[in-house]
């Protein structure tokens, strides 16, 4: 079993998936506090500025759900395993809502800001693009097939919707914008004292509770296939058991 | 009054920010845990009605 493999199974375990649940439960708290309570007001923006620590570390854990579902997707294509199937599911489910949560808290932002709610801006723009590709993505994985020909269409769609993701981060750097630009490639925007503490736990925060509904939806996807897998069981005259960890070919 | 009735308006769009990410990663958790409820619930009930009396 490769590294990555023990660490998922270890993650998603039942204690790890509760520890995983303190952890995440404990430093949205501590955001929470810091960014409500311990950060100033921006000189600019006042305290709309407190926007920003919930709508950058969505914007940050939608990256890095759509880069695992790339690599999962990468990893079931080359070894058919359908674990890594699983993970990439659960990554573009995860994906998605923290995708429209960046749009929506974005747009609360944008009104008092930008005067409006909305605008055709580049980053706005491969923003909704982004989104309308892995709802595509989770639309392709619903579709009555064969589980095996399914999935690998799914990291077909994966793999390439993964390419906007650099646009979206680049877009402001590209295209004339009214969304301000990102400082650093990484995706760390230059903020320093209490306000990057701040932003610095969000990013923290954000990732666990990623990390927390990924080992939650893994454990619901284990649990939904065992119901197909019983259904299956007494027609194809195997156990649920041998039907679950059969290797996903064809 | 002016700057409070700004401050006042500013600190709304901040206050339905937050609460709108609370509530929906809140509702995607519960989401998941009926989830996981329902099928559990439905893989016991096909491994019952399997094993109760054939007729």
């Amino acid at each position: 079993m490769s590294t990555a493999e023990r660490l998922m199974s270890s993650l998603t375990a039942r204690r790890g998936e509760r520890v995983l649940a303190w952890l995440a439960v404990g430093a949205v708290g501590v955001s929470a506090v810091l960014s409500l309570v311990a950060s100033p007001p921006d000189a600019e923006q006042g305290g709309l500025i407190r926007l920003m620590y919930v709508h950058v570390p969505a914007a940050w854990v939608a990256y890095l759900a759509f880069a695992v579902v790339f690599v999962a997707s990468v990893a079931y294509l080359r070894t058919r395993k359908t674990r890594w199937d699983r993970v990439a599911a659960a990554s573009a489910e995860v994906g998605v809502l923290f995708t429209a949560l960046t749009i929506v808290l974005g747009s609360i932002w944008a009104k008092p800001v930008w005067g409006t709610w909305w605008t055709w801006d580049p980053r706005l723009t491969t923003t909704a693009i982004l989104l309308v590709i892995y709802v595509g993505y989770l639309a392709v994985r619903r579709l009555p097939d064969n589980p095996a020909r399914r999935a690998r269409w799914a990291a077909v769609v994966g793999i390439v919707g993964f390419v906007d993701v650099p646009i979206v981060h680049l877009s402001v750097r590209w295209w004339r914008s009214l969304h301000q630009a990102p400082a650093r490639l990484i995706g760390v925007p230059d903020v320093s004292g209490s306000m990057g503490v701040a932003l610095g736990v969000g990013f923290i925060a954000f990732t666990l509770v990623y990390l927390y509904f990924m080992a939650l939806r893994l454990r619901v996807g284990r649990l939904e296939e065992r119901v197909v897998a019983e259904a299956l069981s007494p027609r194809i005259g195997q156990p649920a058991e041998a039907l679950m960890e059969e290797p996903a070919r064809g | 009054m002016a700057e409070t009735l700004a401050a006042a308006r500013y600190a709304g769009y901040v206050v339905a920010g937050y609460l709108i990410a609370g509530v929906g990663l809140g509702a995607y958790a519960r989401l998941l845990f009926h989830r996981a409820r329902r099928a559990r619930a439905r893989a016991a009930a096909m491994v019952a009605r399997r094993a109760g009396p054939q007729r």
